[in-house]
Protein backbone atom coordinates (compact mmCIF):
# COMPACT_ATOMS: atom_id res chain seq x y z
CA UNK A 1 0.00 0.00 0.00
CA UNK A 2 3.32 2.26 0.52
CA UNK A 3 3.49 3.07 -3.18
CA UNK A 4 0.07 4.26 -3.58
CA UNK A 5 0.12 6.62 -0.67
CA UNK A 6 2.93 9.24 -2.68
CA UNK A 7 2.09 10.51 -5.74
CA UNK A 8 5.07 9.15 -8.18
CA UNK A 9 5.22 12.47 -10.55
CA UNK A 10 7.33 15.63 -9.32
CA UNK A 11 9.69 13.54 -7.57
CA UNK A 12 10.22 11.06 -10.26
CA UNK A 13 11.91 13.35 -12.43
CA UNK A 14 14.76 13.60 -10.11
CA UNK A 15 14.64 9.64 -9.59
CA UNK A 16 14.93 9.26 -13.54
CA UNK A 17 17.97 11.91 -13.86
CA UNK A 18 19.67 10.26 -11.38
CA UNK A 19 18.69 6.86 -13.02
CA UNK A 20 19.96 7.89 -16.32
CA UNK A 21 23.11 9.15 -15.03
CA UNK A 22 23.81 5.97 -13.87
CA UNK A 23 23.31 4.19 -16.64
CA UNK A 24 24.94 6.14 -18.55
CA UNK A 25 28.11 6.67 -16.46
CA UNK A 26 28.35 2.74 -16.27
CA UNK A 27 27.69 1.91 -19.85
CA UNK A 28 30.13 4.92 -20.94
CA UNK A 29 32.81 3.29 -18.55
CA UNK A 30 32.08 0.14 -20.24
CA UNK A 31 32.22 1.31 -23.71
CA UNK A 32 35.26 4.33 -23.12
CA UNK A 33 37.80 1.25 -21.34
CA UNK A 34 37.35 -0.63 -24.36
CA UNK A 35 37.62 2.59 -26.96
CA UNK A 36 40.92 3.42 -24.35
CA UNK A 37 42.46 -0.17 -24.21
CA UNK A 38 42.16 -0.26 -28.38
CA UNK A 39 43.40 3.09 -29.29
CA UNK A 40 46.35 3.05 -26.98
CA UNK A 41 49.93 2.31 -27.49
CA UNK A 42 50.94 -1.16 -27.28
CA UNK A 43 51.80 -2.78 -23.75
CA UNK A 44 49.57 -4.01 -20.90
CA UNK A 45 50.30 -0.84 -18.91
CA UNK A 46 50.02 1.76 -21.45
CA UNK A 47 46.67 0.51 -22.60
CA UNK A 48 45.62 0.00 -18.86
CA UNK A 49 46.64 3.52 -18.54
CA UNK A 50 44.24 4.93 -21.87
CA UNK A 51 41.61 2.81 -21.09
CA UNK A 52 41.72 4.78 -17.42
CA UNK A 53 41.81 8.10 -18.88
CA UNK A 54 39.31 7.36 -21.13
CA UNK A 55 36.70 6.63 -18.67
CA UNK A 56 38.11 9.57 -17.34
CA UNK A 57 37.46 11.97 -19.57
CA UNK A 58 34.16 10.96 -21.37
CA UNK A 59 32.39 8.62 -18.98
CA UNK A 60 31.19 11.63 -16.91
CA UNK A 61 30.06 13.38 -20.09
CA UNK A 62 28.11 10.39 -21.51
CA UNK A 63 26.46 10.22 -18.04
CA UNK A 64 25.70 13.86 -17.73
CA UNK A 65 23.83 13.91 -21.50
CA UNK A 66 21.85 10.56 -20.50
CA UNK A 67 20.82 12.47 -17.55
CA UNK A 68 19.75 15.66 -19.46
CA UNK A 69 17.74 13.26 -21.62
CA UNK A 70 16.18 11.28 -18.61
CA UNK A 71 15.47 14.57 -16.75
CA UNK A 72 14.02 16.00 -19.91
CA UNK A 73 12.21 12.99 -20.81
CA UNK A 74 10.26 13.07 -17.32
CA UNK A 75 9.69 16.29 -16.98
CA UNK A 76 7.68 16.00 -20.29
CA UNK A 77 6.01 13.05 -19.58
CA UNK A 78 5.01 14.50 -15.89
CA UNK A 79 3.35 17.56 -17.76
CA UNK A 80 1.92 15.48 -20.30
CA UNK A 81 0.01 13.20 -16.95
CA UNK A 82 -0.96 16.23 -15.40
CA UNK A 83 -2.55 18.30 -18.96
CA UNK A 84 -4.41 14.92 -20.52
CA UNK A 85 -5.30 13.24 -16.32
CA UNK A 86 -4.40 9.54 -18.04
CA UNK A 87 -0.86 7.82 -18.10
CA UNK A 88 -0.86 5.21 -21.25
CA UNK A 89 1.80 4.63 -23.93
CA UNK A 90 1.16 7.80 -25.55
CA UNK A 91 2.71 9.87 -23.03
CA UNK A 92 6.16 8.15 -22.95
CA UNK A 93 6.20 8.10 -27.20
CA UNK A 94 5.46 11.80 -26.95
CA UNK A 95 7.41 13.01 -24.53
CA UNK A 96 10.30 10.97 -26.21
CA UNK A 97 9.98 12.46 -29.65
CA UNK A 98 9.05 16.20 -27.57
CA UNK A 99 12.90 15.69 -25.78
CA UNK A 100 14.57 14.43 -28.80
CA UNK A 101 12.86 18.00 -30.56
CA UNK A 102 14.34 20.33 -27.97
CA UNK A 103 17.86 19.25 -27.29
CA UNK A 104 18.22 19.47 -31.19
CA UNK A 105 16.69 22.96 -31.24
CA UNK A 106 20.46 24.37 -31.98
CA UNK A 107 20.58 22.52 -35.15
CA UNK A 108 17.82 23.77 -37.23
CA UNK A 109 14.41 22.42 -37.79
CA UNK A 110 15.37 19.27 -40.20
CA UNK A 111 17.66 18.09 -37.23
CA UNK A 112 14.90 18.82 -34.95
CA UNK A 113 12.31 16.41 -36.70
CA UNK A 114 14.79 13.92 -37.57
CA UNK A 115 15.53 14.03 -33.97
CA UNK A 116 11.71 13.93 -32.52
CA UNK A 117 11.19 10.83 -35.06
CA UNK A 118 14.15 9.00 -33.50
CA UNK A 119 13.28 9.70 -29.92
CA UNK A 120 9.43 8.65 -30.47
CA UNK A 121 10.52 5.60 -32.30
CA UNK A 122 12.58 4.66 -29.68
CA UNK A 123 10.39 5.03 -26.90
CA UNK A 124 7.36 3.22 -28.65
CA UNK A 125 10.05 0.39 -29.53
CA UNK A 126 10.37 0.44 -25.76
CA UNK A 127 6.58 0.84 -24.95
CA UNK A 128 6.53 -2.53 -27.63
CA UNK A 129 8.54 -4.72 -26.08
CA UNK A 130 7.06 -3.70 -22.40
CA UNK A 131 3.62 -5.09 -24.35
CA UNK A 132 5.03 -7.79 -25.43
CA UNK A 133 6.90 -8.91 -21.62
CA UNK A 134 3.48 -8.89 -20.51
CA UNK A 135 1.51 -10.39 -23.21
CA UNK A 136 3.96 -13.51 -22.60
CA UNK A 137 3.59 -13.56 -19.13
CA UNK A 138 0.29 -12.52 -18.97
CA UNK A 139 -1.14 -15.50 -17.24
CA UNK A 140 0.73 -14.73 -14.36
CA UNK A 141 0.12 -11.45 -13.77
CA UNK A 142 -3.81 -11.26 -14.45
CA UNK A 143 -6.01 -8.70 -13.80
CA UNK A 144 -7.90 -9.87 -10.88
CA UNK A 145 -11.37 -8.80 -10.55
CA UNK A 146 -12.51 -7.40 -7.35
CA UNK A 147 -15.11 -9.97 -6.78
CA UNK A 148 -12.85 -12.75 -7.27
CA UNK A 149 -10.43 -11.17 -4.91
CA UNK A 150 -13.35 -11.00 -2.15
CA UNK A 151 -13.84 -14.66 -2.68
CA UNK A 152 -10.12 -15.39 -1.91
CA UNK A 153 -9.35 -13.11 0.93
CA UNK A 154 -13.19 -12.22 2.18
CA UNK A 155 -11.16 -10.83 4.82
CA UNK A 156 -10.18 -7.98 3.54
CA UNK A 157 -13.35 -6.46 2.81
CA UNK A 158 -14.58 -6.50 6.38
CA UNK A 159 -14.08 -2.86 6.87
CA UNK A 160 -17.03 -1.35 9.77
CA UNK A 161 -19.43 -0.04 6.61
CA UNK A 162 -19.64 -3.15 4.40
CA UNK A 163 -18.96 -6.67 6.35
CA UNK A 164 -17.96 -8.47 2.94
CA UNK A 165 -19.91 -11.37 1.04
CA UNK A 166 -23.10 -10.06 1.59
CA UNK A 167 -24.07 -7.57 -0.95
CA UNK A 168 -22.35 -8.06 -3.94
CA UNK A 169 -22.99 -4.67 -5.68
CA UNK A 170 -23.83 -3.24 -2.00
CA UNK A 171 -23.74 0.45 -1.55
CA UNK A 172 -21.96 -0.12 1.51
CA UNK A 173 -25.53 -1.03 3.41
CA UNK A 174 -25.22 -2.35 7.20
CA UNK A 175 -24.36 -5.94 7.25
CA UNK A 176 -27.85 -8.09 8.43
CA UNK A 177 -27.80 -8.45 11.86
CA UNK B 1 62.59 33.56 -77.18
CA UNK B 2 60.26 34.58 -74.81
CA UNK B 3 57.19 34.18 -77.90
CA UNK B 4 58.68 30.74 -78.43
CA UNK B 5 58.39 29.50 -74.85
CA UNK B 6 54.56 31.39 -75.02
CA UNK B 7 53.55 29.59 -77.81
CA UNK B 8 54.80 25.92 -76.58
CA UNK B 9 53.51 26.58 -73.43
CA UNK B 10 50.17 27.80 -74.57
CA UNK B 11 49.72 24.28 -76.04
CA UNK B 12 51.22 22.19 -73.87
CA UNK B 13 49.55 20.21 -70.59
CA UNK B 14 50.43 20.29 -67.01
CA UNK B 15 53.29 18.26 -67.56
CA UNK B 16 54.69 20.87 -69.71
CA UNK B 17 54.22 23.41 -67.19
CA UNK B 18 55.68 21.41 -64.54
CA UNK B 19 58.97 20.97 -66.70
CA UNK B 20 59.04 24.80 -67.54
CA UNK B 21 58.68 25.18 -63.74
CA UNK B 22 61.85 22.34 -62.74
CA UNK B 23 63.86 23.95 -65.77
CA UNK B 24 63.97 27.72 -64.67
CA UNK B 25 64.62 26.12 -60.89
CA UNK B 26 67.39 24.29 -61.92
CA UNK B 27 68.85 26.27 -64.56
CA UNK B 28 68.53 29.76 -62.88
CA UNK B 29 71.38 28.84 -60.12
CA UNK B 30 73.49 27.37 -62.24
CA UNK B 31 73.87 29.90 -64.39
CA UNK B 32 74.29 28.20 -68.09
CA UNK B 33 73.72 30.25 -71.18
CA UNK B 34 70.02 30.87 -70.44
CA UNK B 35 69.07 31.61 -74.29
CA UNK B 36 70.13 28.24 -75.34
CA UNK B 37 68.97 26.45 -73.02
CA UNK B 38 65.36 27.89 -73.38
CA UNK B 39 65.42 27.23 -77.10
CA UNK B 40 66.62 23.47 -76.23
CA UNK B 41 63.99 22.91 -73.99
CA UNK B 42 61.08 24.40 -76.20
CA UNK B 43 62.10 22.05 -78.60
CA UNK B 44 61.91 19.06 -76.80
CA UNK B 45 58.83 20.09 -75.23
CA UNK B 46 57.33 20.15 -78.17
CA UNK B 47 58.25 17.14 -79.66
CA UNK B 48 57.78 15.08 -76.49
CA UNK B 49 54.35 16.57 -76.77
CA UNK B 50 53.08 16.50 -80.14
CA UNK B 51 53.02 12.69 -80.96
CA UNK B 52 50.03 13.03 -78.13
CA UNK B 53 48.53 16.48 -79.66
CA UNK B 54 47.39 14.73 -82.60
CA UNK B 55 45.81 11.68 -81.07
CA UNK B 56 42.43 11.60 -81.14
CA UNK B 57 41.05 10.38 -77.94
CA UNK B 58 39.53 7.42 -78.65
CA UNK B 59 43.07 6.13 -80.23
CA UNK B 60 44.39 7.14 -76.94
CA UNK B 61 41.85 5.49 -75.17
CA UNK B 62 42.30 1.91 -76.94
CA UNK B 63 45.87 2.30 -76.72
CA UNK B 64 45.84 2.76 -72.99
CA UNK B 65 43.22 -0.51 -72.84
CA UNK B 66 45.65 -2.30 -74.43
CA UNK B 67 48.36 -1.26 -72.43
CA UNK B 68 46.94 -2.39 -69.13
CA UNK B 69 45.54 -5.35 -70.12
CA UNK B 70 48.79 -6.90 -71.52
CA UNK B 71 50.67 -5.62 -68.39
CA UNK B 72 47.93 -6.33 -65.99
CA UNK B 73 48.00 -10.59 -64.74
CA UNK B 74 44.42 -11.15 -63.77
CA UNK B 75 43.74 -12.76 -60.13
CA UNK B 76 42.66 -16.40 -60.36
CA UNK B 77 39.01 -16.91 -60.41
CA UNK B 78 39.14 -20.34 -58.92
CA UNK B 79 37.32 -20.48 -55.47
CA UNK B 80 37.98 -23.34 -53.43
CA UNK B 81 35.17 -25.82 -52.25
CA UNK B 82 36.02 -25.01 -48.64
CA UNK B 83 35.41 -21.35 -49.22
CA UNK B 84 32.89 -21.28 -51.00
CA UNK B 85 30.93 -23.28 -48.15
CA UNK B 86 32.62 -20.88 -45.76
CA UNK B 87 30.91 -17.98 -47.54
CA UNK B 88 28.05 -19.52 -47.62
CA UNK B 89 27.61 -19.96 -44.58
CA UNK B 90 28.75 -16.41 -43.65
CA UNK B 91 26.02 -15.09 -46.05
CA UNK B 92 23.57 -17.46 -44.46
CA UNK B 93 24.16 -16.65 -41.25
CA UNK B 94 23.95 -12.32 -41.78
CA UNK B 95 20.68 -12.85 -43.59
CA UNK B 96 19.59 -14.96 -40.50
CA UNK B 97 20.42 -12.18 -38.43
CA UNK B 98 19.05 -9.27 -40.84
CA UNK B 99 15.19 -11.21 -41.02
CA UNK B 100 15.39 -11.80 -37.37
CA UNK B 101 16.11 -7.85 -37.07
CA UNK B 102 13.47 -6.82 -39.21
CA UNK B 103 11.22 -9.40 -37.88
CA UNK B 104 11.37 -8.66 -34.48
CA UNK B 105 11.27 -4.30 -35.53
CA UNK B 106 7.72 -5.51 -37.10
CA UNK B 107 7.06 -7.72 -34.78
CA UNK B 108 7.33 -4.66 -32.04
CA UNK B 109 5.74 -1.75 -34.39
CA UNK B 110 3.10 -4.18 -34.81
CA UNK B 111 2.07 -4.58 -31.49
CA UNK B 112 2.69 -1.17 -30.36
CA UNK B 113 0.51 0.16 -33.47
CA UNK B 114 -2.73 -2.24 -32.74
CA UNK B 115 -1.87 -1.06 -29.61
CA UNK B 116 -2.24 2.39 -29.69
CA UNK B 117 -4.64 2.94 -32.75
CA UNK B 118 -7.30 -0.67 -32.37
CA UNK B 119 -9.83 -0.05 -30.15
CA UNK B 120 -9.69 -4.57 -29.86
CA UNK B 121 -6.46 -3.59 -27.61
CA UNK B 122 -6.04 -3.66 -23.81
CA UNK B 123 -5.43 0.20 -24.45
CA UNK B 124 -8.67 0.87 -26.56
CA UNK B 125 -10.40 -0.97 -23.38
CA UNK B 126 -8.84 0.79 -21.27
CA UNK B 127 -9.62 4.21 -23.29
CA UNK B 128 -12.81 3.48 -23.73
CA UNK B 129 -13.98 2.27 -19.94
CA UNK B 130 -12.41 5.31 -18.93
CA UNK B 131 -14.69 7.49 -20.88
CA UNK B 132 -17.80 5.54 -19.06
CA UNK B 133 -16.03 5.65 -15.88
CA UNK B 134 -15.64 9.73 -16.28
CA UNK B 135 -18.90 10.18 -16.95
CA UNK B 136 -20.69 8.50 -14.17
CA UNK B 137 -22.29 10.04 -11.76
CA UNK B 138 -21.91 7.46 -8.85
CA UNK B 139 -17.83 7.81 -9.66
CA UNK B 140 -17.61 11.56 -10.13
CA UNK B 141 -19.82 12.18 -6.67
CA UNK B 142 -17.32 9.30 -4.99
CA UNK B 143 -14.23 10.67 -6.72
CA UNK B 144 -14.82 14.30 -7.29
CA UNK B 145 -13.29 16.20 -10.30
CA UNK B 146 -10.74 15.62 -12.60
CA UNK B 147 -10.72 11.88 -12.45
CA UNK B 148 -6.92 11.08 -13.21
CA UNK B 149 -6.22 7.48 -14.43
CA UNK B 150 -3.29 5.55 -14.71
CA UNK B 151 -1.75 1.83 -14.45
CA UNK B 152 0.06 -0.26 -12.59
CA UNK B 153 3.03 1.65 -10.32
CA UNK B 154 6.17 0.27 -11.46
CA UNK B 155 9.51 0.17 -9.49
CA UNK B 156 10.78 3.17 -11.01
CA UNK B 157 7.36 5.01 -10.75
CA UNK B 158 6.22 4.71 -14.04
CA UNK B 159 2.61 3.91 -14.02
CA UNK B 160 1.75 3.97 -17.71
CA UNK B 161 1.31 0.54 -17.93
CA UNK B 162 -2.37 -1.31 -17.89
CA UNK B 163 -2.79 -4.73 -16.31
CA UNK B 164 -4.43 -6.59 -18.81
CA UNK B 165 -5.22 -10.17 -20.33
CA UNK B 166 -6.56 -11.42 -23.05
CA UNK B 167 -7.55 -14.78 -24.87
CA UNK B 168 -10.22 -16.18 -27.20
CA UNK B 169 -12.99 -18.13 -26.50
CA UNK B 170 -15.07 -20.40 -28.69
CA UNK B 171 -18.49 -19.79 -28.97
CA UNK B 172 -21.29 -22.48 -30.16
CA UNK B 173 -23.04 -19.16 -32.01
CA UNK B 174 -20.78 -16.63 -33.60
CA UNK B 175 -17.46 -18.27 -33.56
CA UNK B 176 -14.27 -17.11 -31.76
CA UNK B 177 -15.00 -14.68 -29.17
CA UNK B 178 -11.92 -11.95 -28.01
CA UNK B 179 -12.13 -11.14 -24.73
CA UNK B 180 -9.74 -8.68 -23.11
CA UNK B 181 -9.57 -7.87 -19.29
CA UNK B 182 -7.62 -4.56 -18.05
CA UNK B 183 -7.87 -3.28 -14.46
CA UNK B 184 -6.97 0.59 -13.85
CA UNK B 185 -6.73 3.01 -11.30
CA UNK B 186 -8.67 6.11 -10.89
CA UNK B 187 -8.54 8.83 -8.71
CA UNK B 188 -9.91 11.40 -7.77
CA UNK B 189 -9.79 14.77 -4.81
CA UNK B 190 -11.60 12.55 -2.56
CA UNK B 191 -10.91 9.30 -3.09
CA UNK B 192 -9.18 6.62 -5.10
CA UNK B 193 -10.67 3.52 -6.42
CA UNK B 194 -9.98 0.94 -9.04
CA UNK B 195 -12.01 -0.39 -12.33
CA UNK B 196 -12.39 -3.94 -13.60
CA UNK B 197 -13.47 -4.55 -17.01
CA UNK B 198 -13.60 -7.25 -19.01
CA UNK B 199 -15.09 -6.99 -22.78
CA UNK B 200 -16.43 -8.89 -25.83
CA UNK B 201 -14.34 -7.00 -28.09
CA UNK B 202 -15.67 -9.33 -30.71
CA UNK B 203 -19.60 -8.35 -29.77
CA UNK B 204 -18.43 -4.77 -28.31
CA UNK B 205 -20.57 -5.46 -25.56
CA UNK B 206 -18.82 -5.44 -22.15
CA UNK B 207 -19.30 -8.52 -19.78
CA UNK B 208 -17.69 -7.21 -16.21
CA UNK B 209 -17.19 -3.35 -15.19
CA UNK B 210 -16.87 -2.86 -11.70
CA UNK B 211 -16.15 -0.05 -9.54
CA UNK B 212 -14.55 -0.26 -6.41
CA UNK B 213 -13.04 2.32 -4.30
CA UNK B 214 -9.52 0.99 -2.34
CA UNK B 215 -10.98 1.47 0.82
CA UNK B 216 -13.38 -1.70 -0.26
CA UNK B 217 -16.44 0.53 0.92
CA UNK B 218 -18.06 0.96 -2.13
CA UNK B 219 -18.65 -0.92 -5.02
CA UNK B 220 -20.79 -1.26 -8.27
CA UNK B 221 -21.33 -2.23 -11.80
CA UNK B 222 -21.53 0.36 -14.60
CA UNK B 223 -23.84 -2.18 -16.15
CA UNK B 224 -26.52 -1.94 -13.52
CA UNK B 225 -28.88 0.95 -13.18
CA UNK B 226 -28.03 2.66 -10.50
CA UNK B 227 -29.90 1.56 -7.44
CA UNK B 228 -33.04 4.09 -6.54
CA UNK B 229 -31.35 6.47 -3.66
CA UNK B 230 -33.68 7.46 -0.68
CA UNK B 231 -34.29 10.24 0.23
CA UNK B 232 -33.45 11.50 3.68
CA UNK B 233 -36.96 13.44 3.57
CA UNK B 234 -39.02 10.16 2.68
CA UNK B 235 -40.51 8.52 5.63
CA UNK B 236 -39.35 4.86 5.79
Amino acid sequence: MEEYAREPCPWRIVDDCGGAFTMGAIGGSVFQSIKGFRNAPSGITQRLAGSLSAIQQRAPIIGGNFAVWGGLFSTIDCSLVAIRKKEDPWNSISSGALTGAILAVRQGVPAMVGSAVIGGVLLAMIEGVGILFSRISSEQFKPISPLEEQQRDPRLFQTEGNSGGGGMFGFGAPAPQ
Amino acid sequence: MSSLSSISSRHLSNTGLENLKLFIFNHHSTGRNRSYSLCAFARRTVWQQLPSMHRTPRETSRKLQTESSSNRSLPSTHVSSGEKVKQASKDVFYTGVVVAGISITGLLGYLIFRELFSSNSANGVYKDALKLCKNDIRVQSILGSPVKAHGETSRRGHRNHILSAEWKEAEAAGGDQHIIQVKFHVQGPFNRGTVYAEKNVTKGEYRTLIFQTDNKRERFSFLEPPEPQKSIFALA
